[in-house]
This record gives structure tokens, sequence and C-alpha cells, in this order.
């Protein structure tokens, strides 16, 4: 490696870092595995930011109570459902399995110290808000239009009252999407990896490069 | 119990090092004495038992720090703290790999999780 080269600074999406740490099992685990295996072989630094952090154990959080749910039988009830969501039991499971998951993930990342750096009393000026809200009063989204379907056996149904099949909804760039990318930008970052293809909207837009994978 | 309300303890290995416990047992002395006499250790200066604390961190920060760069190691410290993890760890650059597939769970349904974090985002269908 040429020692005059600058490492590049990658502030990777929430997406790469829960994707990876799912393993392949996730739809975009090699893609996300691209990610981390040119961290290895350039010799990269992943910027890890605490409101990513914040956001990958919310994920975790939500996948961890799918499994419980889709590994209940079909026709469940919901009735049984809403027993379930209100004992004790039901939060402490999802709670301790989610925080030891996301106990390991922090560990092995707080002693990597080759590849991962953490922010240290970043202090974020109020100004990023408003670079964000002027950059998303110059964007618009897209209309798209989704078929109902059953979150436990994935078949397309209309709606057993009225008919209806589908609803229309508005996709765009959001307040989150954006504040990712001020904080990257904040925190020096050379580049920018998402998985998330609604970022293309403002790759070439804002300061830092967008990498689509 | 962490201040998260998890039992964090039971979950994660907590070995303790010899400055762990040299700082553990400072503020414990420290914490009673300042019970008992007030203002007394104030004005011992250098030598009170909140700078010998302070002194055994800082040592347990050089040893520890010393291969990690002073730069992220507080960094790492605080955010181990959150999730009660040990103030003692080593360097791993191999953990990048082990990261991989390393959240276990009960069920071998295929996810997206790029899916479900822009649904977070949108907070849509709710």
């Amino acid at each position: 490696m040429d020692t005059n080269q600058t490492v590049e600074k990658v502030y990777i999406d929430t997406n790469i870092l829960v994707s990876y740490t799912l393993g392949p099992d996730d739809d975009d685990y090699l893609r996300a595995k691209n990610v981390f295996d040119q961290a290895i072989r350039d010799n990269h630094t992943i910027m890890i930011s605490n409101f990513m952090l914040t956001e990958a154990l919310n994920t975790l959080r939500n996948v961890i109570t799918e499994d419980k749910y889709q590994s209940l039988a079909h026709g469940v009830t919901q009735t049984a459902l809403i027993a379930m969501a209100d004992s004790v039991e039901f939060k402490e499971v999802i709670a301790e399995e989610s925080m030891k998951s996301f106990s390991n993930v922090v560990d092995l990342m707080t002693r990597d110290t080759q590849h991962f750096k953490f922010e240290e009393n970043t202090k974020y000026d109020g100004v990023i808000f408003q670079n964000s809200l002027a950059l998303l009063s110059g964007l618009f989204g897209i209309f798209r239009v989704y078929r109902f379907r059953c979150d436990k056996c994935e078949q397309y149904n209309p709606c057993s009252t009225c008919g209806t099949n589908s609803s229309i909804v508005y996709k765009a760039i959001n307040a989150p999407d954006l504040l990712h990318v001020q904080i990257a930008q904040t925190l020096g970052c050379t580049k920018f990896v998402t998985m998330d293809k609604g970022f293309g909207a403002i790759d070439g837009i804002v300061q830092i490069p967008i990498t689509v994978l | 119990m962490s201040s998260l309300g998890c039992k964090l303890d039971s979950l994660v290995p907590q070995p303790s090092s010899f400055f762990e416990t040299m700082a553990n047992l400072g503020r414990l002395i420290g914490d009673l004495l300042n019970d008992i006499y007030g203002k007394i250790t104030k004005p011992l200066g250098q030598f009170s038992l909140g700078s010998i604390l302070t002194q055994t961190e800082e040592m347990q920060r050089q040893v520890l720090g010393g291969s990690f760069g002073t730069e992220t190691f507080n960094s790492r410290l605080s955010l181990r703290a959150i999730f009660g993890l040990s103030s003692s760890f080593e360097d791993n650059p191999k953990a990048i790999e082990q990261l991989s597939g390393s959240v276990k769970r009960a069920t071998k349904r295929k996810t997206n999780v790029t899916r479900l974090i822009r649904n977070m985002r949108d907070y849509d269908g709710y």
C-alpha cells in the first residue's frame, strides 16, 4: 500500500451493518459483505456513528420480533397475538435476545481498531437540519402502488369487506436518510455507502459521494 | 443490572482487570471517606484518593489505549459501557470477519433488512 495514500473513511448506512451481521439469510448479505471485504483488502476505515447504531439496535429488535411472529403456526388469532404482545415474558425474550446480539456486535466492532472508527464527542451544527430541509424542499419522490399482502403466508389478498386490493404510497428520501448523510459529512467521511436505491436521488447534490450498492 | 434495565451482566462475560479492581476499590473507599470526613479528602491535593483514582484510570487508559491510539479509545470505552461490556479488551483485527453472521436467530426466515429499514424510516402502512 502506498504510504502517502489517504485512508478512505467510509460511512456505512444501517442496512449494511445489520445485513452483514444477519449473515446469508438476509437478501442483501453478499452486497453488504463486499463493503467489509473491501475495507479489509484496501485498509479502509469504516466510520460508525451513534445515530446509525441507534437505528441498528431498533432494526434488530424488529427482526427478532418478526422472527418470533413467523415461528408461530399459521392461523394465529388476533386475541392470541394480543395476549403474546402484552405478556412480560415475550417482552423480556425479545429485549434480551436483541440486546445480547447487539452487545456482541458492539463488542466485536470496538475491538477492531484497524477497521472501525467511532465518533467521539462530535458537535453537530444545527445548520445540518436546515440544509436537509432545503435539500428536501427541492426534491420530490415517487408514488408506488402496493398490493395487500398477508404478513404471515405472504399471499396477496384483497380486502374481504370492500374488495380493494392495493394502496398508493409516497416514497422518497426522508429525514433519517438526510441526517445520515449530514452526519457522514460532519465526521469527515470520504464516501457514503448504502443499499437503499432511494439515495441515488441525492448523489451529486450533496457534497459527499454516495455509493448505492 | 445496567442502566438500560437489561440483565447485561448475566449476558456478557465481565472479566475484571487489575486496573478495574483498583479503580473500583478506590471509588468505594473514596465514597466511604467522603461520607465520613466530608471535605477531608479535598485538601490532600495530588495525594487524595480522588487523585489516585484518576491516576489509576489514566494508567489503565495508557496501558490499554497504547495499542488503540488515544483518538478513539475513549469513544470505544463509552460505547462499551452503554452495553455493559468490559473496559478491558484487546485489539482484534479479525473481529470484522467475525461480525459476519454474528447475530443468532430463532428462524432461518429470509429477511430483507434494506426494505425493513426503508419501511421504518417511512413509517408506512401503520
